[in-house]
């Protein structure tokens, strides 16, 4: 099987899975975030460039901080992930098929 | 890519060159046989085996070395020679799991095999969906996670 996608290891990770839920419910400052997680403001920073590096969230400026907002087509790498994962059991069964003949 | 794209189902097609009775048989009771276990396992390297046991609310379970066991779901429906679906949570708890349903429809003298994997909406904090943010992403983290980082961990 290819390597886990660059996304994956971003989500391994309880902390960043939490900022992921966070912002599904709403997009939100840095601040916000370290203000409604178990975890302080420099952790959630970076954090969010690991997620943002996966591509999995994305910013917008507004005035002096950044508003992060996720980024569903992120999920893309994952889900290519996974039909090759699908393709290859399927595969190694069709193949085994052939062989009882 | 648009949200609805990227939880929709994943459906993935086979045709085996078996008529539906044996390819059901094949696929369920020798999976042992032909599942790819070194890489598509939860215990990698110490995977030895895997069983389907062949009724609903039987387990699809994985064996090490030295006997322990992962449980990659339970059978939900077993309509042998036509369909077998179950729940899909390898190396996460099964209140994460998805779902995979697997049909058998007879091609000639050959056999198509479609398998549908779905389950990303319902898992994981569909509560807390919300009005005017909905991305679609309600149980697409911990389901996609489940099955990759479960398969990855090979």
């Amino acid at each position: 099987m290819t390597a886990c996608p660059v996304v994956c290891d971003a989500l391994g990770d309880s902390t960043r899975r939490e900022i992921l839920e966070a912002l599904r419910r709403k997009p939100a400052s840095v601040g916000q975030l370290a203000s409604v997680l178990p975890v302080s403001r420099p952790a959630v920073s970076q954090h969010l460039k690991v997620l943002h590096t996966a591509g999995l969230v994305g910013f917008r400026e507004e005035g002096t901080r950044n508003v992060y907002h996720l980024r569903p087509e992120g999920l893309e790498p994952l889900r290519r992930w996974l039909d090759e994962f699908w393709q290859d059991a399927l595969d190694s069964f069709a193949a085994f098929v052939e062989s009882q003949d | 890519m648009p949200v609805d794209t990227a939880v929709a189902p994943l459906v993935k097609t086979v045709t085996v060159a078996c008529s539906v009775e044996p390819a059901f048989t094949l696929f369920t009771s020798r999976i042992a046989d032909w599942w790819p276990l070194a890489t598509h396992s939860v215990g990698g390297t110490a995977a030895e085996s895997v069983t389907i046991e062949p009724h609903v609310g039987g387990r699809i379970v994985e064996t090490l070395t030295g006997g322990s066991e992962h449980v990659w779901g339970t059978i939900t429906a077993w309509e042998p020679s036509r369909r077998v679906a179950f729940s899909w949570h390898p190396g996460r708890p099964a209140a994460e799991a998805t779902h995979v349903e697997v049909t058998f429809v007879a091609l000639g003298a050959a056999t198509e095999l479609t398998l549908v994997h779905t389950g990303w909406q319902s898992v994981a904090g569909g509560a807390a969906r919300r009005a005017g943010y909905d991305t679609g992403w309600d149980g697409v983290l911990a389901s996609l996670v489940a099955s990759v980082q479960a398969a990855e961990r090979a």
